[in-house]
């Protein structure tokens, strides 16, 4: 095992002024099916990051060839070239606070337990449920994930290895209805226990009965609507628009609408956004994060007024203010700071009642492309592939096509009609209601 | 500079002679070595030097009607035969009744053209690159840039229980950038890249200050721009974004296990009338501006594939299975992003050719529509089930009665894909493909090198979002 403690004193003996090194053990399996079962993976693998400042100058190296030959070439080769870079003028050093948050649920030993042969009768409940509901209903595509992360960190001032263990299970199923014409529908599971979060008869037969529904779907029309977007689709275009605009990166780099914000009211006043990385069960959450600063709940809007940013401790040292524990990375990048878990509080209506008060509109159920929506300006931009007619109060027929636009922030200050009361967490990290709005455009 | 040492290649052939013992209908080891390094720099300062450094080895096992597959990152043979023994166990629990086909396998080693190994330049010197650069952006307006220089070098080799003994490699260099400007409480971002299958001498000479200020320029003109007006219209695509447009709007859905899986609208419809008979759609491993990938990442050597011809849907892209369920022809694109994951049916430089009118010609009819650029743009998305598609379109501009008028703010284009092409009516006679080593093409979470391509298009209606007026 890769002592991450012993590489960062080596990094300090041949120059670094600080050295950070993260190693990951991850387990990552997963089942491929249609009708039936097809690809499997199932595979451990371990990669090593290394970060040295040499006095202001910084570079970063990813190993997954982790021999221990390649990991001392590393070593020599990282300190070239932070010594080659040039110096970073706003670097204020490596993390300095460390600790675990304790957050409950987030390892589950149930998957650890969970066999081959499990995995497949839960795929085999879930595609006969799909026939169950019609016979001309089949699965397309879905998957059954179960990943397990290990986190091993240390850096120059942490003293003592950091370690922290996630696993969670996931997935999807893609239906085609081929009854009078095609009708298509997918949808995503979730969750840290199979036993406690997932029902695949339930999920299964709800997909196949949408993919039914949308097979007689027809075209959008142009106009202003009022749109109740789904929870995960609110929650996805959150992900996209919202999220990056609180990340203090982009509010240092000029490149967030929230900028000089804090205090002011960028939302409805019934809107409130927290980040919270400590409820175990939603994943994202952890005990300390990529950087070994301990993790918790910060309120990024409350009653519509903006009240704090995301920070890791780079953009808080340089921004003269505490690290909010959000710090991600990837296998050869610096940390960045992005939410752990982005929890868009709930309103207080049922479903059903939302739809009453929207009386004439579009309920959004699937997009795709939200991700094409600018954080810099706020604009939504949107394709629906599946929706239905909202008219008198009452989900009428589906809809499909269109290109949907709005600005998050005019749109969710000025527009904003309610959040139900039921919300969903998502594999982007997000959790959200389904949400109303007025004034968005279809074309 | 290889690092590849003669003892990997015994382990593989070691790892092979394990698989044959197994007595599975197939198997096969897939090594990988790569190196990939950025140059990161923001608003006129390195932000960081950044690099990866893999190595590993896929298995895989098709027995009993399915696939097993795992990896293993330490090259020992002990750890190799318990990642085989791995595989092999899922094929026991996980029977289907898949199939794959037959076919005849070569031994061939084969690399990209390059003259300086990026590699072997000093950080000092790619540093000074994209430090000027991005320097070169920051002019008045412009409130942040980013700039970022890409080096990959990439080696395979595939080795089959049917004989196939292929070792690619790849290098690969690009420069990105993205400037933010900002007028009145109005912000607009503007993206762009090159990138070429090639060594340093590409990086060496192209001019980057022009390409990073005349981007940094363009972003200053779209925030004062107007948005287009949405809508349906008539509009002539550029070959930027025609390449999107057929990558998302017809590459997914002509990819052959989603065909055989019914998750695409193009199934069952081969020989029927997909396009207009302006279109010409070809999907090709090694080309001028794209991507290299001379065999897949089975063995396959990768064929021309002339997927849909003078508008009639000719062949679909398959990888071993997927050739085997739909009864064609195995054309080499079975895809893997890197050792960690098995191969799945992917596009490899996906292109329109050609037709024989000028650019003038194509606009000069045009009296109320759009000139769409795909600099800028930020990629795109199909659902190939339901037949919709969605891609972003950079600052473009205004045609009206056959003349280009102003510049519209970048938006989004959308429609269906069985109509979208059936509305082409003019094809420019120019043809450029390009390739990012920056991004890719995603699918099943993993993303692999695409090029993309074609003429100048023009399309008689397309749905352009903006503002409704």
């Amino acid at each position: 095992m890769i002592d991450v403690m012993e590489i960062v004193r080596k990094l300090e003996r041949k120059g670094a002024s600080e050295a950070e090194v993260v190693m990951w053990r991850n387990r990552r399996f997963r089942v491929s099916f249609s009708e039936e079962i097809s690809d499997i993976i199932d595979l451990e693998l371990i990669s090593v990051s290394l970060r040295v400042a040499v006095n202001k100058k910084i570079a970063v190296i990813g190993v997954e060839d982790i021999s221990s030959e390649n990991i001392e070439r590393k070593i020599e080769e990282i300190i070239r070239i932070a010594r080659a870079s040039s110096e970073d003028p706003y670097w204020g050093g490596l993390n300095t606070v460390f600790g675990k948050t304790v957050v409950e649920e987030i390892y589950n030993k149930e998957l650890d337990e969970v066999s081959y042969d499990d995995v497949r009768d839960i795929i085999r409940t879930m595609v006969d449920n799909v026939h169950d509901v019609h016979p001309k209903v089949s699965v397309s595509r879905g998957s059954f994930n179960i990943l397990r992360t290990e986190y091993n960190y240390a850096n120059s001032y942490s003293n003592e290895i950091l370690k922290r263990s996630e696993n969670s299970f996931g997935g999807y199923i893609w239906v085609r209805a081929d009854v009078d014409n095609i009708g298509t529908f997918s949808d995503f599971f979730i969750g840290r226990s199979i036993k406690k979060d997932f029902d695949p008869v339930y999920f299964s037969r709800k997909v196949a009965e949408r993919s039914l529904e949308f097979s007689r779907a027809r075209k959008t029309t142009t106009g202003k609507y009022k749109i109740i977007f789904e929870n995960s689709v609110a929650g996805s275009i959150l992900t996209s628009v919202f999220s990056p605009a609180v990340s203090a990166e982009t509010i240092f780099r000029k490149r967030s609408p929230l900028i000089d914000k804090i205090g002011t009211q960028i939302f409805d006043d019934k809107i409130s956004i927290v980040d919270d990385g400590t409820i175990g069960r939603y994943i994202g959450a952890r005990e300390f994060d990529d950087e070994g600063h301990p993790t918790q709940r910060t309120i990024l809007v409350e009653k519509g007024i903006l009240k704090t940013y995301l920070y890791d401790s780079y953009y808080a040292k340089l921004l003269n203010t505490r690290s909010t524990g959000n710090a991600w990375r990837g296998l050869a990048s610096s940390p960045r700071p992005s939410h752990n878990v982005l929890i868009f509080e709930p309103g207080d209506l049922e479903i059903n009642d939302l739809i009453k008060e929207v009386g004439r509109g579009i309920y959004v159920v699937r997009v795709i492309g939200e991700w094409l929506s600018n954080p810099v300006s706020g604009y939504v931009q949107a394709t629906i592939t599946h929706a239905y007619e909202i008219e008198n109060g009452e989900i009428r027929e589906p809809l499909k096509g269109g290109t949907l636009t709005m600005n998050l922030y005019e749109n969710l200050k000025r527009s904003f009609i309610g959040a139900s009361k039921e919300t969903r967490a998502t594999p982007a990290r997000i959790v959200a209601p389904s949400i109303a709005v007025d004034n968005v455009s279809i074309s | 500079m290889s690092i590849l040492s003669v003892s990997y290649k015994d382990l593989l052939e070691e790892g092979l002679r394990y698989i044959e013992k197994l007595n599975v209908k197939y198997g096969d080891l897939r090594y990988q070595e790569y190196e990939y390094e950025t140059i990161y720099v923001e608003d006129g300062g390195l932000r960081e030097y950044s690099k990866i450094v893999r190595r590993g080895i896929g298995v895989r096992i098709f027995n009993n009607g399915s696939w097993g597959f795992s990896s293993t990152n330490i090259l020992d043979i002990n750890m190799l035969q318990k990642a085989i023994d791995k595989a092999y166990s899922m094929t026991k629990t996980f029977r289907g009744s898949k199939d794959i086909s037959e076919r005849k396998t070569v031994r061939e080693k084969i690399e990209s053209l390059y003259k300086k190994d990026p590699f072997e330049i000093s950080p000092e010197e790619k540093i000074k690159i994209a430090t000027e650069a991005n320097k070169s952006s920051m002019i008045s307006g412009i409130r942040s840039v980013v700039t970022r220089l890409g080096l990959q070098k990439d080696k395979r080799i595939i080795l089959t229980l049917d004989g196939a003994d292929i070792e690619i490699k790849t290098t690969f260099v690009g420069l990105s950038h993205l400037s933010v400007a900002y007028e009145n409480g109005k912000i607009e971002r503007v993206f762009d890249q090159k990138s070429k299958v090639a060594g340093w001498e590409f990086i060496e000479k192209e001019d980057w200050n022009s390409f990073t200020k005349d981007l940094s320029e363009l972003a200053v003109k779209a925030v004062r721009a107007p948005m287009p007006k949405a809508g349906r219209f008539k509009v002539v695509a550029d070959p930027d974004l025609i390449g999107l447009i057929l990558h998302e709007a017809f590459g997914h859905a002509s990819e052959g296990d989603l065909v055989s899986s019914g998750t695409s609208i193009l199934k069952n419809k081969i020989g029927e009338k997909v396009a207009s008979e302006f279109v010409t759609i070809i999907d090709e491993g090694v080309v001028e501006g794209g991507y290299f990938v001379p065999y897949d990442d089975e063995g396959n050597k990768k064929k021309r594939t002339v997927v849909v011809e003078k508008g009639v849907l000719k062949d679909y892209l398959t990888h071993l299975t997927s050739a085997k369920e739909l009864g064609i022809e195995i054309s080499g694109n079975g895809r893997a992003q890197d050792f960690e994951n098995p191969p799945i049916v992917r596009q490899t430089n996906f292109y329109m050719l050609p037709g024989d009118q000028s650019f003038e010609e194509l606009i000069e009819d045009i009296d109320e529509g759009y000139y769409l650029l795909g600099r800028g743009a930020g990629g795109g998305q199909v659902d190939t089930g339901a037949g919709t598609f969605t891609f972003a379109v950079g600052p473009s501009y205004r045609i009206e009665k056959g003349e280009i008028k102003e510049l519209v703010r970048s938006t989004v284009v959308s429609g269906f894909i069985l109509d979208t092409l059936k509305e082409v009516d003019g094809v420019g006679k120019d043809l450029k493909i390009e390739t990012s080593v920056f991004g890719g093409c995603g699918k099943d979470g993993q993303m692999v090198r695409v090029g993309h391509g074609g003429p100048h298009v023009r399309i008689r209606n397309i749905l352009v979002g903006g503002e409704l007026k």
